[in-house]
């Protein structure tokens, strides 16, 4: 007998849609005791695991939990008759179910089959904005979340990358593939010159911009704030973004561990291919043999005897007397295992909850020597003290310890650079296992020896961190909330260098150093919410005070006294220090910030805040900044001419403006401080200081003025849904190093003076494809973001940094340098022009590069390249970065396939500068192997031939090293089974889940070098650029759930 | 359980501080600068602070002193401010100009602020007052006198000025900052330092110092009387030449020696207070660096030419050390290893190196040599040739030269220049003393310079910020 559910307090809209799905069945049976049984499952009717399930009387106020078993059961045995009963069930990833009004009646069975709704496809899904939380239907602003569904079985070290791929306006760049290491995170493109442009991280309330010590199975949810309706709320901190991260708690039911584990292999993802050893010595042969042509040397003698002579060396590979040929790559890299394993335990009454976990992961460096360990502990505590008291505890101590790449103090490049650079020819180590000495070497530019360096010295760092908050929330009134939370984050940073002295590091005194930091930082933050409901209009209120303060407490030492090697701390050098400095800074921010939520009918809805912000580091003159915002939304499906609309989900339309800012702007700016100084007197230093800076009171705050209009809008039953939000951001009062005359003393001083603008399209399309016992469906979001500099310094002349310019009307860091226009074929071609410094040695001759003659010292083309000819040639920025998601289910298997890709950026390769000059003296790639040897055999027609001395203009900066950036690759393939339960039932399991995760299978790119997803560093003004970067890895992992 | 959230409230409330204070930080491992200048101490940091400055400038002085000059040349890569200053196509926008120009106005400041602070301090507390006062009016006449010889022309600031005082400092004439600034600063400067110091004072700026500079600007403004008068007084001061040549060269002996009289100082291993002459002058060949221990190997940089090489008698000790014209060295095993591109080799800066751009050698701004021959040079236009003659035998002996003997004022006037160019060769002086003599056109012409290049352009950067050419124009002939 199957009857629609009696009574219900869920409001009728949100019956619409689960109503289908909730179903009661009420069995006769035998009975003997007031039991009540029942079942949950999934809307494929899948039994739920771990579901919290609590009955309460309302009127003798009895209370009693437990949790479904892996069969989705739940059971209460001995209930007294009499109501009305109410049960709630509650589980992560699904919209909370209450079902009330039930009379028990003695010598009755009830039993009952529950359905709960997963929460990413409904519009009830709670969403954690600035100091509050929404449902989604009622969001204003452009929030998106991330959930314990996307993040379980990732097998990532870092919380960072469990983004990578799924959230529109985010891009997630895996710059580096050494592990601990975060992905650069820029959400809405780049809205700051120099001030840094990493969003804000606010994890269980507390705002830091470091969340290394993490782990990421901890996450319960991640929401990004993109719009600045959504992110004016956090004031001066808000403009790049925000990601609030809420960690688990426990529910209510029975004691739930598990233990969850995996072990995988990492490989390197995509190693060039680079020249072997007869192409190299065949490459750098002919480069002394040109360079001797050009010079008007002879060549016709042995190599050996010419003016500029072949090294022996290479001469030894082409005449088969040296047959040596392993890439010294590989000698650096190996297959690194890594591993996690992490203890949970989830339970509680209803009064207290806890989730408590512990972790240890090891991901190894694929790079040898590489090494990053963590281990963090979580308690998450909720406690319900009174009717009106309610105390959450987080507590979360963890420790890292990261061995990471070696120091490299000699030679060109880093330390990959130098394996890269290594000839095939070289062995890295003779036969007793000596190390090759890559110095002094006719046919080798100056590097270390890689092994060597790896091998020999040590750079460790170690990070002990304690983050911890308690939020009380008291009940004044129905629907008047006092909020207090008193959080604090310790850390506490060890590090030590050493590189030992050796005749194959050049023989430099041992370099040792050891630093250490202390930082403090703690918050308190009172907040006031106000709920009502009145009639069709209901409102939500926020009002609130919130005070921060950070020091920190820096020193380092440094020392090449020391005795010999054997100890490679600073013990060893007898107090004689060669340099070091302790350093304290503080910060503080005290701010006042109010909300006002309200919605008509569920139709109307208005958001409107401020907040106000003091800070240490504004200029005496400027200590607080304003930030409004205001956002309307029309839930058009709500009217009564589209209530019959029936496959019609949703519609919404959004519309929002809101000012934030961005504070990194130093902390002591605005004052004119000393530098200290040294000088040598007497044969030693002595030291001194003088003024650093002019002093600047009215030194302030980056703004951010951002307007967004969106539509969410979803039909057949949510089966498909689709979000399209435009954004438009104007940065102004960027803080830039202006230019001064230099009769001050000073050549520039900070000032707020830059502006930026951002705009772009982002596209959200979920789609539930095969909805059977097979299910699949598909997550895809795309991207796109355009950035342009608006305003410079007082002349608005271009910044250039190496290789790239800003100036106005272009995006910040384009590629500048020189147009290739081919090569020089012949001597006709190169009669024509244009020529790199005409009549100088160096000049262009046939075989060389042709760049093309974009203008003169006159302004206009003058047949001569020289750096009037530089130019915009090039982008680091993509036309548009994408994302998806294929979940497939069939049964107890599951597969999800999650690939991310960019289009249209381009790679500045500094990495190609020993491959692509011409010069053979560093081992080069061997995309370039088919060169132009001579008129009658110019090779591919467009690759320009080697030279000892490069000509043409080899080295200049320009499109020669410059490299498609567009990639698409495949993050994850994971495919997972969970065990049938009578299996795992005999095992006394209460479930047992198996997985194997792919990451970084495939990757499809026409980049030369290892990764095209680049940042050499974190500068917004030097983008794109890569040098010899840490390889990414792929790795194949092995994981399994065990839950008891 | 309404306790535990007064307790909570409360414990919070105690947290934080009265809220204006609580956004109130002032630096705490800095200072802000209005907190100094109060003890002796805080003025003598000052004035070091001051001389770090030099330090940084004088790694690149031997681009205009030798490789503008026919002395020296950038014989390999052809992309760098020292070739462009080599060949007289140094752009106004060249990194080299703009530093130089950045540094002195930066030391100018410096002084300037320790002179305006010093001047209420109260002598009781101040306790060096007046030696401070004549180091940075020391320093301060040492940056003008580089800056008119560099650039004419150039703004004439005395005291701290801020950002719109310094849009209305325009150029004023070189003849008014001779007057008003460097002559009367080194005339303070000489009667307020000490002759020598001792122990970790060593390489401060001394009367002698003061004296032999002044004397030097008095030469260039061809008050000769003035400046054989204050060379003379340096003759007194004890000062003599090495026995030695090339012991001025060889930096395992100390540096402050008889023939000292002011160098840039620095040092090795500290930390960032080496120099970078030996690595820079350095030939590119690694057999090279490894034979004489420098670390990073050389720049080849500064190559001395063939014409310098052929000025010197073969018999002067001074020739192998100036100028190495073999184009390569004789290693260990007593072969000899070509270098691989440069022809010569500059051996006045050759120290073991311990980490790149870290060498201990100094910049030898004055010694005694060249004060003799200042000396030589003022007396012979006084027309005191005979005794000039004596002075620059002095200097010919120790070289392992004869004398001269009879010479006419004109002639002993070309054998002092000569002397000049070999005695002080690739020590950052031909440049200039061809200028201060005016004979740079006829022998740099081939070069490239023209008639308006006895001073270099104004950085561009510096006319486009002030963008006033009325008061701020550029020199004339540069763009």
């Amino acid at each position: 007998m199957r009857f629609n559910l009696p009574k219900s307090r869920v409001p009728f809209h949100a019956l619409m849609i689960v109503g289908c799905l909730l179903q009661l069945q009420q069995v006769n049976a035998q009975v003997k005791a007031s039991v009540i049984k029942g079942v949950v499952q999934n809307s494929y009717d899948e039994p739920l695991t771990g579901v919290s399930v609590v009955i309460r009387n309302t009127k003798t106020n009895f209370t009693s939990g437990t949790t479904t078993d892996s069969t989705g059961v739940f059971n209460f045995s001995r209930i007294s008759p009499g109501g009305p009963y109410s049960f709630t069930f509650s589980m992560v990833g699904y919209e909370n179910q209450i079902m009330s009004g039930y009379n028990i009646k003695a010598e009755i069975m009830l039993s009952l089959v529950v359905k709960l709704v997963a929460t990413s496809t409904s519009l009830d899904q709670v969403v954690v904005v600035g100091y509050g939380t929404q449902k989604r239907k009622d969001l204003t602003g452009s929030v998106a979340s991330v959930g314990t569904k996307e993040i379980k079985d990732l097998a990532v070290t870092r919380v960072e990358q469990a983004l990578a791929g799924k959230v529109a306006g985010v891009q997630v760049k895996a710059v580096s593939g050494e592990p601990g290491v975060a992905p650069q995170i820029r959400i809405r493109g780049i809205g700051s010159i120099s001030a840094g442009a990493g969003p804000l991280y606010v994890v269980d309330g507390f705002p830091t911009d470091n969340i290394q010590t993490l782990n990421p199975n901890d996450i319960e949810t991640m929401d990004i704030l993109k719009d600045a309706s959504a992110t004016a709320i956090y004031g001066s901190r808000g403009s790049n973004g925000v990601i609030i991260i809420n960690t688990k708690r426990g529910r209510v039911g029975r004691t739930n561990i598990t233990f969850d584990t995996y072990f995988g292999l990492q490989q390197i993802l995509k190693k060039p291919r680079m020249k072997n050893a007869f192409e190299q010595a065949q490459y750098g042969y002919d480069g002394y043999r040109n360079n001797n042509l050009d010079a008007g040397n002879s060549v016709s003698g042995p190599p050996a005897s010419w003016k500029i002579a072949v090294p022996a060396q290479i001469l030894d590979v082409l005449s088969g007397k040296n047959t040596y040929d392993s890439d010294p790559l590989d000698e650096i890299l190996r297959t690194a295992p890594m591993k996690q394993y992490q203890l949970t335990a989830t339970g509680g009454s209803e009064n207290i909850r806890f989730a408590l976990s512990g972790e240890y992961s090891n991901p190894e460096g694929i790079v040898i020597n590489s090494d990053f360990k963590r281990y963090s502990l979580r308690a998450n505590l909720d406690a319900k003290l009174s009717k009106r008291l309610t105390v959450k505890l987080n507590v979360n101590p963890s420790f890292t310890n990261k061995r990471a790449l070696p120091v490299y103090t000699g030679g060109e490049g880093n330390f990959i650079g130098s394996a890269l650079g290594t000839f095939n020819w070289i062995p890295l180590t003779d036969s007793n296992g000596k190390y090759t000495n890559e110095h002094g070497r006719a046919d080798l530019s100056e590097i270390n020896n890689p092994l060597a360096v790896a091998r020999e010295t040590i750079t460790t760092q170690k990070t002990l961190r304690f983050l911890g908050n308690v939020n009380a929330e008291y009940k004044i009134l129905d629907g008047l909330n006092l909020n207090v939370m008193i959080g604090t984050n310790l850390m506490s940073i060890k590090g030590m260098t050493f590189v030992p002295q050796l005749p194959v590091l050049l023989n430099v005194p041992a370099v040792g150093t050891d630093n250490a930091a202390l930082i403090t930082n703690w918050i308190a933050e009172y907040t006031m919410n106000y709920n009502k409901t009145y009639k069709k209009h209901s409102i939500t209120a926020l009002a609130g005070y919130t005070s921060q303060k950070e020091r920190g407490e820096l020193n380092n030492m440094v020392s090449n006294k020391y005795p010999n090697n054997l100890v490679p701390t600073l013990s060893a050098v007898s107090g004689l220090l060669t340099g070091g400095s302790s350093d304290t800074y503080e910060w503080s921010i005290l701010s006042y910030l109010a909300r006002i939520n309200y919605n008509y009918d569920n139709r109307y809805y208005l958001t409107t805040s401020i907040r106000s912000d003091g800070s240490s580091r504004f200029g005496s003159e400027n200590k607080y900044a304003f930030f409004p915002s205001v956002a309307l939304a029309w839930r058009v499906k709500e009217e009564k001419f589209f209530k019959n609309v029936n496959f019609l989900s949703e519609l919404k339309i959004r519309a929002s403006f809101g000012e934030s800012g961005n504070n990194n702007i130093g902390n002591y700016e605005s004052y004119a401080t000393i530098n200290y100084e040294k000088y040598v007197l007497g044969n030693g230093a002595i030291g001194g200081f003088a003024q650093g800076k002019l002093e600047n009171p009215i030194l302030t705050w980056e703004k951010q003025k951002q307007i967004n209009v969106g539509i969410d809008a979803a039909v057949f039953n949510n089966r498909i849904r689709l979000t399209v939000d435009h954004f438009k951001s104007n940065n102004t009062n960027l803080l830039l190093s202006v230019n001064i005359p230099s009769t001050t003393g000073f050549s520039n001083a900070l000032q707020n003076i830059g502006e930026v603008s951002n705009n772009g399209w982002e596209f959200v399309l979920s789609t539930v494809n095969l909805n059977s016992k097979f299910q699949w469906s598909t997550d895809f979001n795309l991207s796109t973001y355009r950035n342009k500099v608006i305003k410079l310094g007082p002349s608005g002349d271009p910044i250039y940094t190496a290789n790239n310019i800003t100036m106005i009307g272009q995006p910040i860091g384009m590629f500048y340098g020189l147009k290739l226009d081919g090569i020089f074929k012949n001597q006709a071609e190169l009669d024509k022009g244009p020529i790199w410094n005409p009549g100088a040695a160096d000049r262009s001759r046939v075989g060389d590069m042709r760049f093309v003659d974009v203008s003169g010292p006159n302004g206009k083309p003058d047949g001569i390249i020289s750096s009037a000819d530089y130019t915009v040639i090039g982008s680091p920025y993509p036309d548009f970065y994408y994302g998806m998601t294929n979940n497939f289910s069939y049964g107890n298997f599951s597969v999800s396939v999650n690939i991310q890709g960019t289009h249209g950026s381009q790679v500045y390769n500094l990495s190609r500068g020993q491959g692509n000059s011409g010069r053979g003296r560093l081992r080069g790639y061997a995309f370039n192997n088919d060169y132009w040897k001579s008129e009658q055999d110019p090779g591919d027609g467009k690759t320009q031939r080697p030279n000892n001395a490069p000509t043409g203009g080899a080295r200049a900066i320009g499109q020669q090293f410059m490299d498609n950036g567009s990639f698409l690759r495949v993050n994850n393939i994971i495919s997972g089974y969970t065990l049938p339960e009578k299996l795992s039932n005999k095992l006394s399991l209460n479930s047992l889940r198996i997985y194997f995760n792919a990451t970084n299978p495939f990757l499809v790119t026409k980049y030369t070098s290892f990764n095209p997803d680049v940042s050499l560093s974190e500068n917004p003004l030097t983008p794109g650029n890569e040098q010899n970067d840490y390889p990414l890895p792929k790795s194949f992992v092995l994981g399994l759930n065990v839950s008891f | 359980m309404k306790k535990i959230f007064c307790l909570i409230v409360s414990v919070s409330f105690f947290m934080m501080s009265c809220k204006k204070d609580f956004i109130e930080l002032a630096p705490i491992s800095s200072v802000s600068v209005a907190a100094l200048f109060k003890t002796d101490k805080d003025f003598q940091d000052a004035v070091i602070g001051s001389y770090s400055v030099l330090r940084n400038q004088y790694n690149d002085f031997w681009m205009f002193g030798d490789v503008a000059s026919d002395d020296s040349w950038k014989e390999v890569s052809r992309n760098q401010s020292s070739y462009y200053i080599d060949v007289f196509t140094l752009d106004a926008n060249d990194a080299l100009l703009k530093t130089t120009w950045n540094n002195y106005y930066n030391l100018i400041a410096r002084t300037n602020n320790i002179l305006a602070k010093i001047e209420k301090a109260d002598a009781a507390v101040v306790t060096n007052k007046a030696r401070h006062i004549a180091e940075a009016k020391f320093l301060r006449a040492f940056a003008y006198f580089d800056l008119v010889r560099l650039f004419g022309d150039v703004p004439m600031i005395t005291t701290p000025i801020d950002i719109t005082e310094a849009y209305k400092a325009g150029r004023e004439k070189v003849e008014k900052i001779y007057s008003e600034i460097i002559i009367k600063d080194l005339q303070d400067a000489e009667n307020g330092l000490p002759v020598k110091y001792t122990g970790t004072e060593i390489g401060r700026a001394t009367k002698g110092a003061a004296k032999a500079l002044l004397g030097n600007v008095y030469l260039t403004i061809k008050d000769f009387p003035k400046a054989e008068t204050k060379f003379q007084e340096v003759t007194t001061l004890g000062y003599a030449l090495l026995k030695n040549y090339n012991d001025l060269f060889d930096y395992s002996k100390e540096e402050h020696h008889s023939e000292y009289i002011f160098d840039i100082e620095y040092a090795e291993a500290l930390g960032g207070l080496g120099s970078g002459f030996t690595n820079r002058f350095s030939p590119l060949s690694a057999p090279f660096a490894t034979f004489y221990k420098i670390t990073g190997g050389g720049g080849e940089d500064n190559n001395p030419t063939m014409d310098l090489f052929k000025a010197f008698d073969p018999k002067d000790l001074r020739r192998d050390v100036t100028v190495d014209a073999s184009g390569g060295f004789v290693d260990g095993t007593g072969t000899f290893v070509k270098f691989l591109q440069a022809s010569t080799v500059t051996k006045k800066y050759l120290t073991p190196v311990i980490s790149s751009g870290d060498s201990k050698a100094n910049w030898k701004v004055l010694r005694y040599a060249d004060v003799l021959l200042m000396y030589a040079e003022a007396l012979n236009e006084n027309g005191k040739t005979a005794e000039a003659v004596t002075y620059v035998n002095q200097v010919r002996t120790r070289a392992g030269l004869a004398g001269y003997t009879g010479l006419s004022v004109a002639d002993a006037r070309e054998k002092i220049y000569l002397e000049r160019r070999l005695e002080l060769g690739m020590e950052g002086h031909r440049w200039f003393d061809l200028v201060r003599t005016g004979r740079a056109l006829a022998i740099l012409q081939a070069k490239g310079m023209k008639s308006f290049m006895t001073v270099f352009p104004i950085p561009l950067g510096q006319l486009q910020l002030m963008n006033n050419p009325a008061i701020f124009p550029q020199n004339t002939g540069y763009k």
